[in-house]
């Protein structure tokens, strides 16, 4: 199911999903990080990142990097997909540890469809997602389990 | 405000007008048929309509109008509405207030889609088109690949994990709602299929088989709403339209969960109070279930039982005939099908006739309460992008 290793930095045929969205590693030992945006005011997180508070009338914003793990709230299997998506696939709902309200929806990789479980630990890496029609690689994050000791 | 009353209901057959399975026909005709019956039952002439309210997500633009000229239906206010599988309730309820407000006297509110036409006019990539905006348009769905019955099959699986609501009791809300369709003559699909064959069907996303999945459909459905005055002039059973709520989804929806819908939940609060009845009051429901998650779940929204007793609702039949309250009794989105911009009016549709007891065979006796739950699209929290709860009653 798709490359484990993560991605460093974008190469050539290579195109984000998103500006702003994630960090690259700085080094093979490195995580990536999803950005989530901050309110200074009530502390509540949000990904993708939002200019204006969505819970409190805050408008003071910071960027905040989250911390590499969360933890499968739901899941199912995608056995049909738009054009450019390698299946079947698993896509899950992940939850992190920063903010129990905060949903990430991703796709799991590095994982077997009949070895996947709610509750499942799980760590964000940076990976080509899908094709785009002109053969483009979309890169962005996805995440993986996490294996026993790590 | 003032009190805004259904004095008319039309609507074609659901189906695929693409020469295999009906004749084909374009989305202008369609819109056209359901309005042209709309009309004829209010017993209105044509004229007399001051406003025009449309419901469509995928057609060239100025469909309202184009739909309305063979009705000889020009000069006055027309709007058309995109608000995805919840436009139809949407240019209701902006119809709504302009009613109650005191805007005009009378509108007409229709809703049509037909992808057959789509298909035949522009190629299959015209669905593909809409289906898949290129990268970066839309970002969960870039990420998931898949949209519709992927998140509903999250939602399943939440509630499952959290209730303990099993893979039969999902199935079982596909086989009410297609005997409902069985009985309902303008539904797409005329067939019961038992729970072996609902769960047997080709898997589509863990725990909905195809089965669970509502079909792409073709259709139109109109209604004449209008002042207490004017309806006074038409009918001795007018049906009133007693509260409309629209909302987009709050932010972070459940707050951490996907066993239920926020937005149904705060537009449903809303409505009932603004007409004055609760859930206990309600004879017929017509709820948005293109995924038989989503209907199971409404039971919670909407209050017809507690939290996590969705999966006990079913198992008591207390959403069927005999029940509690009828849930879908037109055969919903999974049995008469879903033509995305008619679908909110043709609920509407179904409660008038519900409520004036003309539903023949699958009549609910003594209906005086109904509720729709309309919703499209996705927003905050993935929970819909847009939310109605309309009641009416008698």
């Amino acid at each position: 199911m798709g490359s484990l290793l993560n991605k460093m930095k974008l190469e050539e045929g290579e195109i984000l999903i998103r500006e702003g969205l994630f960090t690259f590693p700085s080094s093979l030992d490195d995580k990536p990080h999803i950005i989530a945006s901050k309110c200074k005011k009530c502390g509540d997180l949000s990904v993708p990142s939002k200019v204006f508070c969505g819970k409190c009338d805050g408008t003071d914003m910071e960027e905040t990097l989250l911390s590499n793990r969360g933890r499968i709230y739901a899941f199912t299997i995608v056995r049909k997909a738009l054009p450019g998506y390698e299946l079947p696939s698993i896509l899950a709902m992940v939850k992190v540890p920063e903010d129990d309200s905060l949903m990430i929806i991703s796709q799991i990789r590095g994982c077997e469809i009949e070895d996947v479980k709610t509750g499942m630990e799980v760590e964000t890496i940076v990976t080509e997602l899908y094709t785009t029609l002109g053969g483009k690689k979309v890169i962005g994050y996805a995440f993986k389990p996490v294996k026993e000791g790590e | 405000m003032r009190d805004v009353f259904i004095i008319g209901a039309g609507m074609t057959r659901f189906g695929l007008y693409d020469d295999r399975h009906l004749p084909a026909r374009s989305v202008h005709e369609l819109g056209t048929e359901a309005c042209v019956k709309a009309i004829k039952y209010a017993g209105i002439n044509h004229r007399k309509i001051e406003s025009a309210f449309c419901g469509n997500v995928a057609s060239p633009p100025s469909c309202g109008q184009m739909i309305l000229s063979p009705c000889g239906i020009a000069g006055i206010p027309t709007f058309n509405h995109e608000n995805a599988c919840a436009s139809g309730s949407s240019a209701l309820k902006d119809a709504y207030e302009a009613i109650a407000g005191g805007i005009y006297e009378t509108a007409i509110v229709f809703g049509a889609e037909c992808w057959s036409f789509l298909v035949k006019s522009a190629g299959p990539m015209a669905l593909a088109g809409l289906a898949a905006p290129p990268p970066g348009t839309n970002l969960n769905q870039d990420i998931a690949g898949a949209f519709g019955p992927a998140l509903l099959a999250l939602v399943g699986k939440a509630h499952m994990d959290e209730y303990g609501t099993t893979i039969e009791q999902f199935a079982k809300i596909a086989v009410k709602n297609k005997r409902n369709a069985a009985k309902n003559p303008n539904a797409q699909f005329q067939k019961e299929v038992t729970i072996e064959e609902v769960l047997n069907s080709k898997m589509i996303c863990d725990p909905l088989t195809k089965l669970q999945c509502c079909p792409q459909t073709d259709g139109a459905a109109a209604i004449i709403i209008c002042s207490a005055e004017v309806a006074r002039q038409y009918t001795t059973k007018p049906v009133k339209l007693a509260a409309i709520t629209e909302l987009s989804a709050p932010y972070k929806g459940m707050g951490g969960s996907l066993s239920g819908f926020k937005c149904f939940e705060d537009a449903a609060k809303t409505s009932y109070e603004l007409a004055g009845v609760g859930p206990m009051d309600l004879d017929a429901v017509e709820v948005h279930d293109d995924f038989t998650s989503i209907e199971l779940v409404a039971y919670e929204d909407l209050g017809l039982c507690a939290r996590g007793d969705g999966g006990r609702f079913v198992d008591e039949g207390l959403a069927d005939y005999g029940g509690q309250v009828v849930v879908s009794p037109s055969g919903g989105l999974l049995g008469k099908g879903h033509p995305m911009g008619a679908t909110g009016v043709a609920q509407i549709v179904e409660l008038f006739w519900q409520l004036r007891g003309e539903c023949g065979a699958r009549q609910v006796e003594g209906a005086r309460v109904g509720l729709a739950h309309n919703g499209g699209g996705i927003g905050e929290g993935f929970e819909p992008g847009a939310t109605t709860i309309t009641i009416v009653n008698t």
